[in-house]
């Protein structure tokens, strides 16, 4: 079944594997309650028919030998469907621990802000980090060594297509593994309250081939380029002057701020504010201008700019691609 | 029942002893009799209606979070009321209304059920009752003041922590945590003393009421986990006022330690709000099927299992963290293993409706709702206790349907069957059987629609303790279908209401014993004198009034000029010595306030819990201080050999 | 057991069941000792609470222990010994003044109650000064680190019970110096109970706090 964005809206191995363990424990509840519905129907109908004929209820100890018998016999029942229930889940545990034969993971650290995703991708060559944010782009048929840490206080990485989740703890270094097997855009979410906007804490999660992987890649490495035209010109300069450059950092420019995320290729991205708006011009005005009407008690400030400087600093963000 | 004031010139006759006992047990007059009692069924029922008060609060509360959900993006509430809203919701529930409620049901009946006159300390009792409703205003007056906690019921660090959560909110919540949690211990060591020390002559322990049993295995629980929360509250405040590192990584503290002093009461908490639903249960049960219920001992020794097994299970709410995969296996197994108890429980009552000859009035009709809902809720709780399983739904909106499940199927549809069953004996009148179905059918399909809803959106992908959602999420139909479920809840309760305003003006009246049954509570008029007995029954059997018809033996020669009850031997009932009960008096409400000026104060300035700790002092002092001997006291002691 | 019939048709009918009084108890005692008495049966009840409190506290203590590499942490010193050991074996003592007036007060002696009352109030005021010097021996503040506090948790939670226990003793004593009810005897005697209890419990929490940072 693929009911989009669901657990079993599979796209990865561990999640293929828990999908399967939930629809079987899911099967094995539904029978096992109507097996309790049907002894209390079938209790009440009995009963019903002993009120009916006028007998009074029967304690003998014969009736009591054959209910002893039947409780028995139930729990009997109930014991080793729940022996099943904690060997599938320990079969599954262990399908989806991590997979010793893996071939090298690509390893991505990620860290939890409130409200937004930090993920810096650990290339085995320390000067191809690379460091993006509220969008994560992963290689189909490669194992993510997936490295959770917070800056603040507790949230929780979940991509239902590819696993189960795993929280974001200060002070903990927490670690999963993910694996896409086949391409897909999906959205991910927070999954552990984190104050005021744990609602709108999203990222786009993209999977595809190693090759666009690597184009990608390549891509958000580089830096910005300078602005050519002159409306974006003055737009970076508003940049720079204003407070945007107090918490965002883009590459190749003086904004060098981690407190934000990162907006080197802003304009590729396909969603604002952590996953909250599409990525369009409109949307990225609106957000400037007032972030707390669309996420109150968001740390970004809302900006007066006049509309001269607004559309100058659009131009220049569009270049950021 | 007979006249209080009849003039009797026989000081032999019932109506004469009624009326000396009456002028003994009865509270003083006014508000001060009011302010003094130390009456159980007082104080037990303005807890009752207290307790239900802040259920009320809290499902408005919950009813306007549903309103804000029930479409994408709505602005109906913003982030800062919702976080409030679902906060005290879940705090005033859990802390606020389950546990008070059973305590204050058992309060009121487990000593007229075990043939007494009171509890075994009636100040402390009092003290209990306003402690409990000292940290409920607390907490409310938080919220009404937009000061109301927002870090969740189980309220984790670091959100909680000075670092995130500033201001007096979360020390408003950790305080009524302390309020509350020195209510529960109060309320268990009253049951249990009263239950080892109080029982009727005869009432051996193996005679001991199923409810009786239910509330003193809770009992227990409680002193073991209360301390927990209280200890870990007490932890996160001295965080956020004087500094202390607990919690804080950068100083060696740890934000798990959080989890697991909390989560090792919060598991707990849950068995401690469900095991009573299951004695309320076997009480009906009993009574509506017509014959004793089905295995006695082994629901006994079932309530008990699960009482020990609830200790062995807090990891299963911390699959996502970085504990070790092995170790979380064995909670999937241990959570697995609760469940055959649960189930050997559920087995005998379906053993006892079929053997016997069940009428399906309301409170019948509850019990089989609370089958139906509370398997769903095991079950899922099953799916949430399988670890892989766990990882994908845990903190979704699987879990808040789960919980719904096990807590309204497992607590409040025993608790509305319940009340239903005793409402005759504590006003002496009969609620409507018409509406008493109406608001069953209410809410057994209100609580369908509003939760299994949410089971699908947590599958669906949908988190929890979210104040809204996108739009292109497509789970807009089943907030929606919730939150309409919702309403039919919330119509139900008030055809509730309505059935009990109704009754209590004009319901037919009850008389000592409406529906036949078996134990000691029907023994005596509707609504019970204060002093319970008139005699201490004499129990021949496990179900005190079925074992015997006709005239009950009683024991006589406890005095009527002054509160005294009989104390038993602990195993076998047998009569070992008497004691008397303190008159009403003022030390108990005194003695709460100080503690509420100790903790409330301490929030503000840490000079306060010094102030406070020395008034509570000289309040004890004033507590423990013999009274004047009464004229005509005749002690008899007995040394210990 | 009767067969059970319906439930009464009619709601209003029955009336309460007569009870036959068969037995006279009015010749039972209404003052008596140990578990005999609710009292002795609720401090049982405290105790529960106060040891999963202070259980609490001790584990808390432990599982900062292994957030640590060296413990106590760099440049927080170990507690003295000194002043907690003495302040433990005074604890100790203090049971055996606790012992003599239970003794006495279980056979209604009021000079040897009230005499070992006295002792036992102030050794026991003794010891709760020494613990209020204890505080100081942890040498480091309670916000210095989580070890500081989860040291300060133990100490502290334990000296709630010492200080309730010596208040309770000198109240009683009081009471006994000023009143002396008959009634008040089993009371008395009960107290040491918890008096044992209360020492027992810190041997523990003495060792974890004290001890165990020397030996890890």
């Amino acid at each position: 079944m693929t009911w989009a964005g669901s657990i079993f809206d599979t796209a990865g191995s561990p999640a293929e594997r828990i999908a399967r363990l939930a629809w079987f424990l899911i099967i094995v509840s539904a029978v096992t309650y109507l097996l309790v519905l049907a002894a209390t129907g079938i209790a009440m109908r009995r009963a019903r028919v002993r009120r009916t004929q006028g007998e009074l209820a029967d304690t003998r100890p014969e009736t009591g030998k054959r209910l002893t018998r039947n409780v028995a016999i139930a729990t009997t029942l109930t014991t080793l469907i729940l022996l099943v229930y904690v060997s599938a889940t320990a079969l599954t545990g262990k399908a989806i621990a991590w997979p010793l034969n893996a071939q090298q993971p690509l390893t991505i650290e990620v860290t939890g802000h409130q409200w937004w995703w930090q993920f810096r991708y650990r290339d085995s060559l320390p000067s191809n980090w690379l460091t993006t944010s509220n969008e994560l782009h992963i290689p189909v048929g490669r194992p993510v060594r997936v490295i959770l840490l917070s800056n603040d206080v507790i949230h929780s990485f979940w991509i239902p297509e590819l696993h189960g989740k795993q929280d974001l703890i200060p002070g903990h270094r927490n670690t999963m593994w993910i694996k896409a097997d086949r391409p897909g855009v999906w959205k991910a979410r927070c999954a552990e309250f984190c104050g005021h906007q744990h609602a709108k804490m999203a990222f786009d999660v993209v999977a595809e081939s190693p090759a666009q992987f690597a184009q990608w890649y390549v891509r958000q490495l580089a830096s910005a380029l300078p602005p050519t035209d002159s409306s974006a010109k003055h737009g970076y300069d508003v940049f720079v002057q204003r407070t945007c450059i107090m918490c965002h950092s883009i590459n190749g420019t003086e904004a060098g701020s981690n407190v934000g995320p990162e907006l080197t290729h802003i304009a590729s991205r396909p969603s604002l504010a952590a996953g909250s708006l599409p990525n369009t011009r409109v949307n990225l005005t609106r957000w400037i201008l007032n972030p707390q009407l669309i996420k109150p008690g968001v740390r970004m400030p809302p900006n007066a700019l006049s509309p001269a400087d607004m559309t100058a600093l659009l131009d220049y963000l569009e270049t950021l691609k | 029942m007979p006249a209080e004031h009849a003039v009797d010139t026989d000081p032999n006759s019932p109506a004469s002893l009624h009326a000396r006992l009456e002028r003994v047990w009865r509270n003083g007059p006014g508000l001060w009799g009011w302010l003094t009692s130390v009456n159980h069924k007082s104080i037990a029922l303005r807890s009752i209606i207290t307790a239900f008060t802040f259920f009320g609060i809290a499902g408005v509360e919950a009813a306007l979070m549903r309103v804000q959900l029930a479409r994408p993006e709505n602005s109906f509430i913003g982030p800062d009321l919702y976080n409030q809203l679902f906060t005290t919701h879940g705090s005033a529930m859990m802390f606020l209304f389950a546990v008070p409620m059973v305590q204050s049901v058992a309060l009121y009946f487990v000593p007229i059920m075990i043939g007494t006159r009171n509890v075994a300390f009636p100040r402390l009792n009092a003290f209990g009752y306003w402690t409990y409703l000292i940290g409920g205003v607390l907490l409310f007056s938080g919220l009404f003041t937009n000061t109301g906690p927002d870090q969740g019921w189980f309220s984790y660090v670091p959100l909680a922590g000075p670092g995130f959560s500033p201001g007096k909110r979360v020390d408003i919540w950790a305080q009524m945590i302390t309020f509350t949690e020195i209510a529960a211990i109060v309320a268990a060591i009253e049951v249990i003393v009263t239950v080892f020390k109080q029982r009727a002559p005869g009432m051996s322990l193996n005679r001991v009421p199923l409810f009786v049993w239910a509330m003193v295995v809770m009992s227990f629980m409680v002193l073991v986990a209360m301390p927990y929360v209280a200890t870990a509250s007490a932890m996160l405040a001295m965080d956020r006022l004087i500094a202390t590192q607990f919690f804080n990584y950068t100083e060696g503290g740890d934000a798990l330690l959080w989890q697991h002093l909390f989560w090792f009461f919060g598991h707990p908490e849950v068995y401690i709000i469900f095991i009573p639903g299951l004695g309320m249960v076997s009480a009906i049960v009993a009574t509506f099927s017509r014959r004793p219920v089905f295995g006695y001992t082994a629901v006994v020794l079932s309530l008990v299992a699960i009482g020990f097994l609830s200790f062995g299970l807090w990891v299963h709410h911390m699959f996502a963290t970085p504990l070790p995969q092995t170790g979380q296996t064995f909670f999937t197994a241990a959570s697995a293993m609760i469940a055959i108890p649960t189930g050997v429980t559920i087995f005998c009552w379906i053993a006892t409706i079929w053997s016997g000859r069940p009428r399906f009035d309301t409170p019948m009709l509850y019990v089989v709702g609370f089958i139906a809902l509370f398997t769903i809720g095991g079950l899922t709780g099953l799916l949430l206790a399988s670890v892989p399983v766990d990882l994908q739904i845990t903190d979704t909106d699987f879990l808040p349907g789960h919980i719904h499940y096990v807590l309204l199927g497992g607590m409040v549809f025993p608790l509305f069957g319940a009340l239903h069953y005793w409402f005759p004996k504590v006003t002496g009148r009969m609620m409507s059987e018409r509406l008493g179905k109406v608001s069953f059918w209410l809410l057994f399909i209100g609580v369908n629609v509003t939760f299994f809803p949410q089971l699908l959106l947590g599958i669906a992908g949908m988190p929890r303790r979210v104040y809204t959602y996108l739009a292109d999420t497509g789970w807009g139909g089943l907030n929606l279908t919730s939150s309409i479920g919702a309403g039919l809840i919330a119509v139900g309760i008030v055809v509730l209401v309505i059935n009990i305003a109704r009754s209590l003006a004009a319901g037919a009246a009850a008389g000592a014993d409406p529906w036949g049954g078996e134990t000691l509570e029907w023994a005596i008029s509707s609504p019970a004198p204060d002093y319970n007995f008139a005699y201490i029954p004499i129990v021949h059997g496990r179900s005190a009034l079925w074992a015997d018809t006709g005239d009950l033996d009683a024991v006589a020669g406890l005095r009527e000029d002054r509160r005294e009850v009989l104390q038993t031997t602990m195993l076998d009932a047998v009569p070992d010595s008497r004691h008397e009960h303190p008159d009403p008096t003022i030390v108990p409400l005194l003695t709460a306030l100080a503690v509420g000026v100790g903790l409330i104060w301490g929030i503000l300035d840490p000079i306060g819990f010094d102030v406070g700790a020395v008034l509570t002092f000289i309040a004890l002092a004033a507590w423990g201080w013999p009274q004047k001997t009464k004229p005509n006291t005749h002690e008899i002691v007995e040394v210990p050999k | 057991m009767t067969v059970v019939g319906e439930i009464p048709a009619e709601a209003g009918r029955q009336a309460e069941r007569p009870l036959r009084p068969v037995v006279n108890v009015s010749d039972l005692p209404n003052v008596v000792y140990g578990s005999r008495v609710v009292t002795w049966w609720g401090t049982i009840g405290f105790m529960a609470a106060e040891t999963a409190t202070l259980s609490a506290c001790v584990a808390s203590y432990y599982y900062v222990l292994r957030n640590y590499e060296s413990f106590p942490p760099l440049r927080t010193p170990l507690p003295d010994l000194f002043i907690p050991t003495i302040s433990l074996i005074v604890l100790v003592l203090s049971l055996i003044p606790c012992y003599l007036f239970a003794r006495a007060a279980k056979r209604l002696d009021k000079p040897a109650t009230l005499r070992w009352m006295w002792v036992a109030v102030v050794v026991m005021l003794i010891a709760t000064a020494l613990r209020v010097m204890e505080f100081r021996s942890l040498n480091v503040r309670w916000d210095a680190n989580a070890y500081a506090s989860v040291a300060w948790a133990v100490v502290f939670a334990h000296f709630t019970l010492l200080l309730a226990d010596t208040l309770e003793t000198l109240l009683f004593a009081v009471i006994m110096q000023t009143r002396e009810p008959t009634r008040y005897y089993p009371g008395v005697a009960e107290d040491t109970f918890y008096s044992y209890f209360m020492v027992a419990v810190w041997i523990p929490c003495y060792v974890t706090v004290y001890l165990v940072p020397r030996w890890v």
